[in-house]
This record gives structure tokens, C-alpha cells and sequence, in this order.
């Protein structure tokens, strides 16, 4: 049979439109067919006891130096519990009981008997030497604050030990304390050995980490709390971009989003169970340091024209509840009156900025692509109504951070954490609040804030107590420069077969009573 | 300095000028382009009048869709989108302006300089734009941004930098071939000075492919200026821009879907009008490319 060139043209035409569509149809079913098979077998949604979760946080090891890992419970047992609920009623973990001496000057812990991972004993020695690191700022910056009542630990036997106080001190200060420290054995509590592998007693062992793609945590058969956890491995998957991490959740790759924004949370309410953590807390900052917010009259007018409730709405699409000072509304410190004598007021931040005399003109620094620009847009706009122009200069995180510390930015928008039931922890932390070198007043931050934050952690009595917290309060308010917009839970969307996954007040997810 | 004489050969014969005009009317596509984008020029700058409402004003319900009120519905704080788009055009196209006459300003003197010099001029100036090609655009406006902070200036700047390496190359190689033609030399030997010859014999002769380039590098800001503003560290809020829009727009994809669409299509038809001007004026000035077309203008000049 001969083929004409025409013909041989319209083979080959052919030809190739079969190759072409061969090829398209290869390049479409590789990823739906990989999509299939990860939905199956990879993500494991539906074994038993394998929980798959996503997230876009960094991850280290080292619990004295972050707060903000998620999974740091997981490796680690720390000296109390708080209930996943908000409340601060203290439950025994590695330590079993905890004894006040009658003058509050002192603490006995009574040790649980546990194995670390690596199936040596939990000892006091080990306590012992934790607390010793705590104490210097340079190796534990996130507990040295918590720790600074401590004067001595020593060692009374291998399951006791015994803290003395530098001075009486409350006992939701130290019952604090212990919810934030954990144990490690003493050889390997240091910064270098904890950077790469943790070291704990806690109720999951690492499995497997490659950074910036996953971690494997297996469960660890010699927890205290027999039969618990009751996952056998969970795995963290790593996502550089929070649209993509709720796509696999929608996909069915991972069985949870860990700490995804506000605005998802219309679309995934029906399909997935959504979970609120304690979260954090959003804060107007105005740097005292530097002009214009040197001046204190201008900072209180500002503090005026911050409209909380619209935030609320709008950026954290109805999550969370309003602040005025640093405190949480389950702290004991959070006052509700003052939202109303020091909150919104266009017509009183007016005459307040009059009064003032200060310039009309400040620049805020805030991290490019966060849900900070559009806190600040909002308070931008009501600024501008009376009179005062606020510029916003969005930068790349690592300068924002840069110029955060080096006390460059005149104003921000940042969270701070939960300061648990004791208001003094309001000055731990290396940035805005702290009681000495601050990045907003820097080495003159108001003796009456000192004392105020010294008084609150030393109040022993209900009554002493009440009355530390509200002076602690008027110096906050009258010196505005941290000024509280709302509180900012942090947001888990769940495969609905995944239950009894919570935050503690620390915000740190607990996966002892998880189900998958 | 001394004056030109008077009689020496500066520019193209005006019939050149006018067959290239003409040439560049004959390509449909380029007067599309010409039209859409003097369409867009116009909107950005009657944007007060046109707009319906204040780009700022944070007055309506967010994430409306389309209605009556707000025709193409409201931004995640209650701001119209129409009037941000329109306000948007003038951030987009002053920043391709501006950084086209940036990398322009700079990029042209040096090429000329180099060109027309040689020797250790030509030597310096070719390692200073070597210095410019070894760090890539997108990153280079990145590096100044981060070090300038946020703003339209800045975005010019930024963007202009890294656009003044193809300028001054493109000139250099124009001006190498048209300083060695009798016109030039002519000028010289008439008494011209060498920064005169330079300025009003050599420079009128290779205008053509620079301003083939010129349209090109505003093409090409248009784009960085969007995804700079996309990665937040465009023109700062709550003055709008089209990639700022583009990034809002995908954080609330599922509330709003035809919230992104239309500053992209704005986007689009920027860099498609430019794009086609600039093929235009390809043509109409030589053909085939701004090397090219620096060929046929340097012939056309004798």
C-alpha cells in the first residue's frame, strides 16, 4: 500500500497529536495519581494512632530557649500541668506533690518516678541543674525571668528536691514557674546538646526530623501516664506557605493545619473540626525612646484611638477578645473597666493629641504579608480622622526584627504571650516589656513600672495581691506605650476524626489525650 | 565648551522620522497598545474624578461582592476596588515611568560614554554594568528596598538600578557604530567638542533603540513593581497598587473570588500595551530588535 506526502503529512499529524495527548494525560494523572496515593497510604488519615500534621513554624529543641514551638510538649515533661481549658488548677506531672513552707519562702518537690527516653531515671540532680542554667539569661532567656525568685535548689534525696526563694513569694508565681520547667537530664541540658535532639521524659520520643520537612515523633511506651498518649507516631509536615498548608488539609495529605490564619476559618468550619489554643496576645507599641512617642500625652491619645472591636472583626474575623493592658481576660490582673474608661474614642484621642502638642506625623515598622498591616491600616484610618498621619512600612522579617531590637521603630504592631496567672511574667521576654533595658524605653523604663512589676511578684496576700495588680495596671495606662488590641488564639482545623487535641495557656499543642 | 557649527548633520532627516512614525501606524498591534495605554494614562490621571471613591476610605461592609454601590465590591477593610484599581494605575505606571527614565538616566551617559571613548572609559564603565549583571534584577531591588525601606521612590530606584546595565550596553554598542560615520566625523572636524558631538550628534542617532528599550524596561517594572507590592514591600498601604491588591486579593481567594481578578487583568493589559508599543517602535525604527534597529537608524543618519 503506498501512502501519498498528504497522507504521510496527516499520519504524522496524527501521530503526534497522540503523543502530545499521551504526554498531557501523563503530566495531568502523575500528580492526581501521586495525590491518590498520598491521600491512602502517605498521610495515613485513617489509621489508627498516626496523626498527620501541618504546619509552617520552624521547630527546635531547646524549651529554654523559645515559647513558641508546638511541639515541645510532646518531648517533654514539665513539673506541672495546666488544664487545656484556660484555668491554672495545677495537675501533678513530674512532680507528684509540691509543698509550700508555711512562710511561702520555699518549695519542696517530690519527684514522680519516670524515665527519660533514654531510659535513665529522672532524678533531683537533674532538677537541680536546670534550674542552675534557668537562672543565667544567656542560656535560658525564656525561663530566666520565670526563675528569678529562685535563690538556691538543692538536692534532698533522689526524688526530692527543695527550692528556697529570695524572698515570700505567691504561690501562683512558683506553681507558674513549674508549669514552664521542664526536665532534662542534667548531661545533656545544654544549649549545643538540645539544638539538634531533645531530651526529655515527655510522652512522644523523636523519630525522625529533617528540617524544614518533617518531624516523626513515636510514642513513648514508658510515659507515666500509663496507656497514654494514645497516638502511636505523629508527623509534622513542614509548609513554607499557610494557602498551601490548608490545601493539604482540604486534600486529605495532612489529617491537621496547625496554627492557620483567621480568615480560613468560615471556609473550613463545616468540613473540619476547628479548635481555638489560649494563643497569644496583639499589641499597639510606641517606642517611648524616640520622638514623637517620647511624648507620654501623645502615647495616651494614640492609646484612645485604637478600635478594638472592628479589629476583631475585621482582621480576626470575630476570634478573640479585646485587652487594654498585656494581660489575658483569664489573667488576674485583666481589668474589663478599663476598655471602657481608656477605650475607643475618636473625640477624646482628639483633644488628648490637642492637648498633647506632639507632632502629627509617626512611621510604623511591621512584617511585610502579616495580619499586623491590617491591624495597623485600621488604626491608620482613625488616626488620619483626627488629625494624625501614621505611615506603615512593611518590611522583610528578618530587617523588621533587626530594627525591633536595635529600638529603631517608632511604633508596631507584635504579640506577647500569655502571662499565665502571674502578672509579673509580663516583663520576661527580651523586647518591649521587659523591667530593665527594653526595646522601647531602653535603660530608662519608669521606676514605677519596676517597682509595680517587683510588687506583683512578691504579693503574697489576696489583698497585697489586688492591689499590685491594679497599681501594675495604672502605671501600664499611664505610661502607654504597650498598649493590648486583643487577644489572638491560635486556630487548628482538624480532620473530624481527630479529637481531644488542645493548647496549654502556653500555647503549646498537647497530644497525650489525641485520637486519630 | 564650544557650539556646533552650524550646517553639521545632528539628526535623522525629518522624512525618516516621519516614514517611522508612519510605519509604527501601519502595525495594528502597536496602535492598540498606543491607544490602550494612553487609555490607562488618562484614567491614572483623572483617577480624583473618575474613582468613585476615596482608594482610603475604609466606608463600606468588607469583602462585599459586586453591586450597584461598589462595582466591583469591597477590599478585606471596606474599601471600594474599582476606585483602588484606578488609583492603583498611577502607582503602577508613574513607577514604569520612572524607572525606565532611571535606568535611562544613568545607563544612556554611560553606554555613550563608553561607546564614544573607549579605551579606559569604555574599560570602567562595562565593569561597573558586569558588577549590575551579577546580581539578578528581582534580587537587587530586593537588596535596595530592604536597605531603603518601603516607598515609591524607592521602588523607582530599585527597580532603576537594575535596569541600567541593558541600557548602557545597548548604547555603547549603538554608539560604537555610529561615532566612526562622516557625520560624526564631520561634526568633529568642524570644531564640536567631544562631550558636544557626544551630546547632539551622537546621542539623536541611536535614540531609536532606547526608546525601544525604554518601553521594555517599563514593561518589565510594571511586573517587578507588582511583585514587590505582592511580597509587601511595594508602595506601602493605604496607597493602593495592583500586585498589593493581587496579594490581598489571594489571602481571601474563598470570600471574595472576583476580588484579584480585575487588577490582573489590569496587570495583564499594562505589559500587553507596552509589550506591543514596543514591537511597534522595533519596527519602526529599524526592525527586528533594538541591535538592529541601532543598524538601521545609523545607515538612515548618513
Amino acid at each position: 500500500m503506498t501512502i501519498s506526502p498528504r497522507q504521510s503529512r496527516l499520519i504524522s499529524r496524527r501521530a503526534l497529536l497522540r503523543t502530545g495527548l499521551a504526554a498531557t494525560g501523563a503530566l495531568a494523572a502523575a500528580p492526581l495519581l501521586g495525590a491518590c496515593g498520598s491521600g491512602d497510604g502517605d498521610s495515613t488519615g485513617g489509621d489508627a494512632g498516626k496523626l498527620t500534621l501541618g504546619t509552617t513554624k520552624i521547630m527546635q529543641f531547646d524549651p529554654y530557649l523559645t515559647n513558641t514551638d508546638i511541639h515541645l510538649h510532646a518531648f517533654y515533661t514539665y513539673l506541672v500541668d495546666y488544664p487545656t481549658d484556660s484555668t491554672y488548677e495545677a495537675i501533678p506531672a513530674g512532680a507528684e506533690k509540691w509543698e509550700f513552707a508555711a512562710d511561702q519562702a520555699s518549695v519542696t518537690l517530690t519527684l514522680r518516678a519516670a524515665k527519660y527516653h533514654s531510659g535513665a531515671a529522672v532524678s533531683a540532680a537533674d532538677v537541680v541543674a536546670g534550674i542552675k542554667r534557668a537562672l543565667n539569661p544567656d542560656t535560658a532567656f525564656t525561663l530566666a525571668q520565670p526563675s528569678a525568685f529562685i535563690d538556691t535548689a538543692t538536692a534532698v534525696d533522689d526524688r526530692t528536691v527543695r527550692v528556697d526563694f529570695k524572698a515570700p513569694t505567691p504561690e501562683t508565681l512558683v506553681i507558674d514557674w513549674m508549669f514552664a520547667f521542664p526536665l532534662i537530664p542534667a548531661d545533656k541540658n545544654t544549649p549545643k546538646q538540645l539544638e539538634h535532639e531533645p531530651a526529655g521524659s515527655g510522652a512522644f520520643r523523636l523519630g525522625e526530623f529533617q528540617r524544614n520537612q518533617r518531624l516523626t515523633l513515636t510514642k513513648n511506651p514508658d510515659f507515666y501516664d500509663a496507656g497514654k498518649p494514645y497516638l502511636n507516631e505523629v508527623e509534622y509536615r513542614f509548609f513554607t506557605d499557610e494557602d498551601a498548608l490548608v490545601a493539604a488539609l482540604e486534600s486529605g495529605t495532612v489529617d491537621g493545619a496547625a496554627y492557620i490564619g483567621f480568615r480560613h476559618s468560615e471556609r473550613l468550619k463545616d468540613r473540619f473540626t476547628l479548635v481555638e489554643g489560649g494563643g497569644r496576645m496583639t499589641l499597639f507599641f510606641m517606642n517611648a525612646t524616640i520622638p514623637p512617642f517620647d511624648n507620654k500625652l501623645l502615647r495616651q491619645a494614640l492609646a484612645r484611638a485604637i478600635d478594638r472591636e472592628r479589629i476583631i472583626k475585621q482582621v480576626n474575623f470575630g476570634i478573640g477578645d479585646p485587652i487594654y493592658t498585656a494581660f489575658m481576660p483569664t489573667s488576674p490582673a485583666f481589668d474589663r473597666a478599663y476598655l471602657d474608661s481608656h477605650g475607643f474614642d475618636l473625640d477624646a484621642a482628639a483633644a488628648m493629641l490637642e492637648k498633647s502638642g506632639g507632632a502629627r506625623k509617626a512611621t510604623a515598622g511591621v512584617t511585610s504579608g502579616s495580619p499586623s498591616v491590617e491591624v495597623l491600616q485600621i488604626i491608620q484610618a482613625d488616626l488620619k480622622k483626627i488629625g494624625f498621619e501614621l505611615e506603615i512600612a512593611p518590611q522583610e522579617e528578618a530587617a523588621y526584627l533587626e530594627a525591633l531590637f536595635a529600638s529603631k521603630l517608632q511604633c508596631t504592631v507584635a504579640a506577647q504571650p500569655n502571662n499565665l496567672q502571674s502578672p509579673s511574667l509580663i516583663a520576661r521576654g527580651r523586647q518591649m516589656l521587659p523591667g530593665k533595658e527594653n526595646t522601647t524605653f531602653r535603660e530608662q523604663v519608669p521606676s514605677a513600672y519596676v517597682e509595680a512589676v517587683a510588687a506583683a511578684g512578691s504579693a503574697v496576700t489576696p489583698e497585697d495581691q489586688k492591689a499590685a495588680y491594679a497599681a501594675l495596671n495604672k502605671v501600664l495606662a499611664e505610661e502607654s506605650w504597650a498598649i493590648g488590641i486583643s487577644t489572638q488564639p491560635s486556630l487548628f482545623a482538624l480532620d473530624k476524626r481527630v479529637t481531644g487535641l488542645a493548647t496549654d495557656p502556653r500555647d503549646f499543642v498537647t497530644l497525650i489525650n489525641t485520637k486519630a | 565648551m564650544s557650539a556646533l557649527p552650524a550646517g553639521a548633520p545632528t539628526v535623522a532627516p525629518r522624512r525618516r522620522r516621519l516614514a517611522a512614525a508612519r510605519r509604527f501606524a501601519q502595525s495594528r498591534s502597536a496602535v492598540v497598545g498606543a491607544v490602550g495605554l494612553a487609555a490607562l494614562v488618562v484614567m491614572a490621571l483623572l483617577a480624583p474624578i473618575v474613582a468613585p471613591f476615596d482608594p482610603a476610605v475604609q466606608g463600606g461592609e468588607p469583602l462585599l461582592g459586586p453591586s450597584g454601590t461598589h462595582l466591583l465590591g469591597t477590599d478585606q477593610l471596606g474599601r471600594d476596588i474599582v476606585s483602588r484599581m484606578i488609583h492603583g494605575a498611577r502607582g503602577s505606571l508613574l513607577v514604569a515611568a520612572g524607572a525606565a527614565a532611571v535606568g535611562a538616566g544613568i545607563g544612556v551617559p554611560l553606554g555613550l560614554v563608553a561607546g564614544y571613548l573607549g579605551r579606559w572609559a569604555d574599560a570602567v564603565a562595562m565593569r561597573v554594568v558586569d558588577l549590575l549583571l551579577a546580581v539578578p534584577g528581582i534580587l537587587l531591588a530586593l537588596v535596595i528596598i530592604a536597605v531603603l525601606g518601603p516607598g515609591r521612590l524607592n521602588l523607582i530606584l530599585a527597580i532603576g538600578i537594575g535596569a541600567i546595565p541593558e541600557f548602557a550596553r545597548l548604547t555603547r554598542v549603538a554608539t560604537l557604530e555610529v561615532r566612526e560615520r562622516d557625520f560624526v566625523l564631520a561634526a568633529r572636524g568642524m570644531g564640536a567638542s567631544t562631550p558636544d558631538t557626544m551630546a547632539r550628534t551622537v546621542l539623536p542617532n541611536v535614540l531609536g533603540p532606547i526608546m525601544v528599550q525604554f518601553v521594555i524596561t517599563a514593561s518589565m517594572a510594571v511586573v517587578v513593581e507588582a511583585g514587590l507590592s505582592f511580597l509587601g514591600l511595594g508602595t506601602p498601604p493605604p496607597a493602593p497598587s495592583w500586585g498589593g491588591m493581587l496579594q490581598d486579593a489571594r489571602s481571601y481567594l474563598y470570600q471574595s473570588p472576583t476580588y484579584g481578578l480585575f487588577p490582573g487583568i489590569c496587570l495583564a493589559a499594562t505589559v500587553f500595551f507596552l509589550e506591543r508599543i514596543g514591537r511597534g517602535l522595533q519596527l519602526a525604527v529599524g526592525g527586528g530588535g533594538p541591535r538592529a534597529a541601532a543598524r538601521g537608524l545609523g545607515r538612515g543618519a548618513v
